[in-house]
């Protein structure tokens, strides 16, 4: 996926996981930092465990997260996957 | 003066037969809310309250000041620890994947934050009585500690194994043997009986005069009470826990029974609840009094259950029409059976038993 299409993703699930907080959160960028999302840590709970299904990422690797950036939760997932969607349509299935 | 200013509320007539448990029985259920269950990701208390939730009011909430409590009435649902699978997993078992989420005080604290509740963040779990027992609660921030707002989030999944399991296994639903034998759910009647469980929610607003726009009524008071009892879950024939709550309640209103409306009973519709209610409304009103049920529509919503039909009974009085007790054959002049039209200001009687010993009054007027 282009990095466009990753903006697009995390703010979609953003959407799914958080659906109460989710209108004060708008990323528009992958270098964006997630302290300055507006997701408290419970939120970005929430996110990473929607975004390591769509990644196949296991519970224990989810636990060991460490990123700052939305750049680094992706990378990170991508360092840990064991699926990749092609597109944000594939991802989103995978968690509807 | 408490002014009841907002309520959004979830509830269903819709009933769903759900046959793979233990004990199969119609439930009333918005099967929506165990959508993507499968995933993981989803915790159906959580789906449930956000029908209530509305995001819009949430914002408002947030904007419009003044020192804010926030009251989660959870009802019997302990939200952490569940196993919410029967003995065999079936069509409502799921695993959830974020368990510290479903920790009652953190859910409480993650809405409180979303509406803007800064000052004060309270859980309950006085089962049955719950969304109505914590009208005493907002009562006391406003009389003793000077809130200008308490927001009430009434929620319980009642329509999941552990709830049905129980109340199948106690015999206190009505079964699918007992339909099948062409019983239906009623109170105060003598051919139809008992309920069954449905799923609920109520998101209420209270407000003191500084900030209340458009109320819809007014909490006049509220009350709590426990009887002498020998069995926590039981209830004794006299009615001695809604008399001692009913009488708490309009003393702290300062209103004398015959200044009532309508009453809406806690109504089960159960053996002991129809003998222990009549007689506790009996001994307050004598012959005097006008009551009705909401359970046998949209069935027992359990915690939510007291505040949530007190709200559909507000819906009707905006309707000058209140709904009567469904498949109720007897006529008589007190418990309703058919549609009742009513004109002007009401002032309402709610009442909820939960189990534990606990019984609960409040006291609403539509007069502003």
């Amino acid at each position: 996926m282009t990095e466009q299409e990753l903006i697009v993703l995390i703010n979609e699930i953003v959407l799914l996981a958080t659906p109460l907080n989710s209108n004060m959160v708008d990323i528009q960028s992958l270098d964006d930092n997630l302290a300055d999302t507006g997701l408290d840590s419970l939120d970005m709970l929430m996110v990473g465990i929607y975004l390591g299904d769509v990644y196949g990422v296991s519970e224990d690797d989810l636990k060991a997260i460490q990123a700052t950036t939305v750049r680094q939760l992706f990378e990170y997932m991508c360092q840990h996957k064991t699926k990749e969607p092609k597109t944000i349509k594939e991802a989103l299935e995978s968690i509807q | 003066m408490i002014y009841l200013t907002d309520y959004q509320t979830a509830s269903t007539t819709d009933t769903h037969m759900i046959e793979d448990i233990s004990y199969p029985q119609r439930v009333h259920w918005f099967a929506d809310t165990y959508a993507r269950k499968d995933t993981g990701l989803v915790y159906a208390p959580h789906k449930l309250a956000e029908k209530v939730l509305n995001k819009t009011l949430l914002v408002d909430l947030k904007n419009r000041g003044g020192k804010t409590a926030f009251i989660l009435a959870a009802g019997n649902q302990h939200f952490a620890g569940i196993n919410p699978k029967d003995s065999e997993p079936n069509s409502l078992a799921y695993d959830y994947k974020m368990l510290p989420l479903t920790l009652t005080q953190v859910y409480a604290g993650r809405i409180a934050q979303a509406c803007g509740a800064e000052d004060m963040v309270i859980t309950d779990a006085s089962a049955c009585a719950s969304s109505l027992k914590v009208m005493m609660n907002v009562h006391e921030l406003f009389a003793l500690y000077q809130f200008d707002r308490v927001i009430v989030l009434a929620v319980e999944d009642a329509v999941s194994n552990p709830v049905l399991k129980f109340f199948g296994e106690s015999k206190a639903v009505l079964t699918k043997e007992q339909e099948e034998q062409g019983v239906l759910p009623s109170a105060f009647d003598q051919i139809n009986f008992g309920f069954n469980i449905g799923q609920g929610a109520v998101f209420a607003v209270f407000e003191n005069e500084k900030y209340a726009k458009n109320p819809h009524a007014r909490l006049l008071g509220a009350y709590s009470a426990s009887e002498r009892s020998t069995n926590a879950i039981g209830q004794r024939e006299d009615g001695e826990g809604f008399i001692k709550a009913a009488h708490g309640a309009m003393s702290i209103s300062k209103i004398s029974p015959r200044q009532i409306n309508i009453i809406k009973t806690h109504g089960t519709g159960t053996k002991s609840n129809n003998t222990a209610e009549r007689n506790a409304l009996k001994t307050l009103f004598d012959h005097r009094f006008v009551a009705t049920s909401y359970k046998q529509r949209i069935g027992h919503t359990m915690g939510a259950s007291g505040l949530l039909e007190t709200c559909l009974l507000l819906d009707n009085i905006k309707d000058c029409l209140i709904t009567p007790i469904k498949n109720r054959t007897q006529r008589d002049s007190v418990f309703i059976s058919d549609p009742l039209h009513i004109f002007g200001p009401q002032k309402i009687l709610s009442l909820a038993a939960g189990m534990g010993n606990i019984y609960s009054a409040a006291i609403f007027d539509t007069q502003l």
